[in-house]
């Protein structure tokens, strides 16, 4: 029995056309991973797949897809076999995995059935398990090929330990054809060590977060799915594209925490937005609490600190306001790193590092008194358009948080220390047009300074300094100091051809992590200016 | 109904043997020195040994009995042991048809006991004089003008193991009954194969006292990396099972830039198959991706990390700065320049050059003994990231 509307946690438990409607900007990947395990599995050999990404990214929703394309190909059952374990089993040794597979392996008409085949094993001494299943396994498949689907590698990684591992590795090298599809929360240092293993083994697939059109697309499909035609006729409106940003920069792109905001979308009127909000975040609460449970006490501190900090922080700001020794946020930070909790961005030599998940940001400051109106006005900046805003300050309950919203980012930016409460000031004052003045410059700083993620094109400062030398060497200068010019100009040169590669990297970055980054490498370039005197 | 085409196009996979191509050349070389002598074969890991070794094991000369045996993950000596005495029990059985002394033999060393109808392994407490018995039935089984060929993969991987879990000492008595067995049964051969090398596993024993030289009588390999006519061969069979018509010598361009390293060909025709276009241009292009995807899919990254791992701290920065040099010379860089340039003494540098040679990072050209990186895809990758 398939579910026929979407779930947000298992999707092997949904309809697979459904499943097949909602993927968005993955189709090429999953014709390319089932194209190859088929061909390969129908050619004798053994080809092993594996799907990162952080929690949500939707891997099951694609390892699902691969399976149905594969087990619904006509050479099924002929040349290959497909055995699926179920991402609830716990699997503790090579002897339950050998077992798991047995047991999932199809039942077949002239056969013995698995699941007996899986009770007798049961009953076996230990020692002989391993290669009982292996013997059953090899006689159900009699010559066939075997594809392997298997959920969250990693954690299984950790439970065999490196003999298990090398125990499924010298098994995979005898079995030359069995092939492995699988998911991983990580990039853990099983796949990636050169001593480890399975370096070098696994062709690893990062997935990568949707782009604000994937977004887009993702929510008009639940939209039609929903029979929701004017949620979908809203979203490919110009507003509807701003509003889908919005939510990409709070998600950062993640399909599962899309699929969560999803109901969210429809609501207009603010005060029930402001509402929905609180109840969003809400609803978040239990998947974050779940997710810090889990972690050591020293690496929740240093999530919850970033979570509060909405920029990116580096290892020593961390440090201090966590009261942790430096060395020691470093380590757990790139262990967090592995885990798919953080991101890090390089910034010249400084490495910064943010929540992985936004939504986790607000779900945090949502539960604290003292956070909840900064958080409600971020969030309101970022869903209206400033002029959109104004009307809203007639809403005596929510002045100060729209105001507050008002006075957000690019306020000092134009004003240069003048206090953010300049729209408050205007607005009591009632000078509504210079409001109107005040948001065009702000709109304007914003995009004069590419901030933000409707940036296409790299800023001016990363442009080459070819002029500079050019005017330097025509210059009348004395030969020794327009020698000595001259070299800063190659030493800026190199740095910024660095920055032009940073640049390109900071650009795949989710858009908060890619506004602080941009600012940071900013502030550096700037920094050289002035230490190189120009 | 299994045709292994569809098996060839596998990066980083299990390729069956008759989907391994472009090693015509080394496998005949190395059945000729088997004819003489035992065989270690050595390279970094998805350079292909385990692929020749698999079809070597399935097209033998006449007169050769091949049988392959994976040590990895093995835990101990007399494991091993009980490994081999099942494979040589298949095998004896094969050979002469006749009951054996072998079952005999693991009977009396209490190897198998049935439970239920199934076979269960025993570790035998006396594994050395049953390894000496064992290879000697082997000897006596194989026909005059035979061969028993016993491939070992992951040989280096099993004794490294060993001596880190402690058991060094056993590691050197069984190297040492193996290089013994080698000497005393002129019909048996071995092919050893590891992807770390065996100096290092050498190095971890002799630490602990070993003074032998164990595998000397062994010729060893470099397994290298596909030659030009074995490259062009390959790209030509992946590119076959591309949709669509490749242009003319897109092949040999493969061939070319990725240096017949044969997981960079594999990836590369799986990017252009994925991207659906068969020309120069993209070819280039799914190197540059190659290189420039975070994912790092060829695994490139361990060649910096591993430096901080191994050299001590007074070497480290040296070797990151000859590193770097050398990354902005695709042509390479001279012994005396390479000095001049980092403004260090010749020795120290020579030294440092000499290890990253042995590390696989460097080859030396040409007549002016020109350093390079070995591969350059490598030494871009490098560029890229230490942002030179």
């Amino acid at each position: 029995m398939m579910l026929t509307s979407p779930s947000r946690y298992s999707p092997w438990l949904v309809d697979r056309g459904l499943l097949r409607t909602l993927l968005v900007g993955r189709d090429e990947l999953l014709q390319h991973l089932a194209d190859s395990l088929r061909d390969v599995a129908v050619g004798g050999g053994g080809r092993y797949e594996l799907l990162v990404g952080p929690r949500g990214a939707g891997k099951s929703h694609l390892l699902a897809l691969v399976h149905q394309a594969l087990t619904t190909d006509p050479l099924a059952g002929r040349a290959f076999v497909v055995a699926a374990l179920q991402e609830e089993e716990s699997i503790a040794s090579l002897e339950a995995l050998l077992g798991r597979i047995l047991n999932a392996m199809p039942t077949e008409a002239g056969l013995p059935d698995p699941q007996t085949l899986f009770q007798r094993l049961q009953q076996l001494p230990l020692s002989a398990v391993a290669e009982k299943a292996v013997a059953l396994i090899k006689a159900r498949l009699q010559g066939r090929s075997l594809i392997i689907f298997l959920e969250n590698l990693d954690i299984l990684f950790v439970a065999l330990g490196r003999t298990g591992q090398q125990s499924l590795r010298r098994l995979l090298q005898t079995e030359v054809n069995w092939s492995i599809m699988a998911g991983s929360r990580t990039a853990s240092a099983a796949f990636l060590k050169e001593s480890e293993p399975f370096f070098h083994t696994l062709n690893r697939r990062t997935l990568e977060p949707l782009t604000a059109d994937q977004c887009r697309e993702m929510l008009r499909r639940l939209a039609e799915h929903s029979g929701k035609a004017d949620l979908e006729s809203f979203l490919a409106s110009p507003q509807g594209l701003a509003r889908v940003r919005a939510l990409r920069t709070f998600t950062g792109g993640n399909p599962r925490a899309m699929a969560l905001v999803f109901p969210y979308l429809t609501r207009e009127s603010l005060d029930d937005l402001v509402e929905s909000f609180y109840a969003f975040a809400d609803e978040l609460t239990p998947y974050f609490q779940e997710q810090l449970a889990r972690l050591p006490p020293g690496q929740a501190t240093l999530l919850e600190a970033l979570a509060e900090n909405w920029r990116p922080m580096t290892v020593k700001a961390l440090a201090q306001v966590t009261f942790t020794p430096e060395t020691s946020a470093s380590t757990q930070l790139r262990r967090m790193q592995k885990d798919h909790l953080v991101q890090s961005i390089r910034v010249g030599r400084h490495t910064l590092y943010e929540v992985a998940e936004p939504l986790y940001r607000i779900a945090r400051a949502m539960k604290r008194s003292d956070q909840a109106m900064p958080t409600l006005a971020r969030f309101l900046r970022i869903w209206y358009a400033c002029e959109d805003l104004l009307p809203l300050l007639e809403h005596l309950n929510l002045r100060e948080t729209v105001l507050r919203a008002l006075a957000l980012p690019g306020d000092q930016k134009v004003h240069g220390g003048v206090a953010p409460s300049t729209a408050v000031a205007m607005f009591r004052a009632k000078r509504y047009a210079d409001i109107r003045e005040y948001f065009r410059r702000l709109d304007h700083a914003d995009q004069a300074g590419n901030c933000g993620h409707c940036a296409s094109s790299s800023p001016g400062w990363v442009t080459c300094s070819q002029k500079r030398s050019r005017r330097l060497r025509q210059r009348t200068l004395p030969t020794s100091q327009r020698l000595s010019a001259l070299s800063q100009v190659r030493v800026e040169r190199k740095r910024r051809g660095w920055l032009r590669r940073s640049w390109h990297r900071v650009r795949s970055c989710s858009s908060a992590g890619y506004c602080a980054a941009y600012l940071q490498m900013t502030r550096n370039s700037e920094s050289f200016r002035r230490r190189s005197g120009r | 109904m299994i045709s292994p085409g569809g098996a060839i196009l596998n990066p980083g996979g299990a390729i069956p043997a008759d989907a391994v191509i472009g090693r015509d050349r080394e496998i005949e070389e190395y059945w000729l020195v088997l004819r003489r002598q035992s065989i270690a074969l050595l390279a970094p890991r998805r350079v292909g040994k385990t692929s020749i070794c698999r079809r070597m094991l399935a097209y033998p000369p006449d007169s050769v009995t091949p049988i392959m045996r994976n040590l990895e993950g093995l835990q101990s000596a007399s494991e091993f042991v009980a490994r081999l005495a099942d494979d040589v029990d298949h095998l004896v059985g094969r050979l002469t048809r006749v009951k054996s002394k072998v079952s005999e033999l693991m009977a009396r060393f209490g190897l198998g006991l049935d439970v239920q109808g199934v076979r269960v392994q025993l570790v035998p407490t006396q594994w050395k004089i049953l390894l000496d018995e064992l290879l000697h039935e082997v000897n006596e089984a194989t026909p005059e003008d035979g061969q028993v060929v016993f491939f070992w993969d992951e040989f280096t991987l099993f004794f490294g193991d060993l001596a880190r879990r402690g058991a060094a000492e056993e590691a050197m008595v069984l190297l040492d009954r193996l290089r013994a067995a080698r000497q005393a049964f002129p019909r048996i051969r071995m092919v050893v194969t590891g992807s770390i090398g065996f100096e290092e596993v050498m190095e971890q024993l002799r630490q602990r006292g070993y003074a032998n030289d164990p595998i000397n009588d062994v010729d060893k390999q470099i397994v290298p990396l596909l030659d030009e006519v074995g490259a062009v061969k390959l790209a030509e069979a992946l590119l076959s099972l591309l949709p669509g018509t490749p242009p003319p010598a897109l092949a040999q361009f493969i061939a070319q830039r990725s240096e017949g390293h044969p997981l960079v060909i594999q990836h590369m025709a799986d990017r252009l198959r994925r991207l659906g276009r068969l020309d120069k241009a993209e070819v280039e292009g799914a190197l540059q991706q190659l290189i420039a995807d975070d994912s790092d899919p060829l695994e490139l990254s361990h060649y910096l990390e591993r430096l901080a791992t191994y050299l001590p701290a007074e070497t480290l920065a040296l070797t990151r700065t000859l590193l770097d040099t050398v990354a902005l010379e695709p042509q390479g860089v001279a012994l005396a320049d390479l000095a001049a340039r980092l403004g260090t003494n010749r020795e120290q540098v020579l030294t440092a050059v000499g290890r990253l040679r042995k590390d696989q990072y460097f080859v030396r050209e040409g007549t002016d003994h020109r350093w390079r990186f070995r591969l350059d895809v490598l030494r871009r990758w490098w560029m890229q990231e230490r942002g030179l």
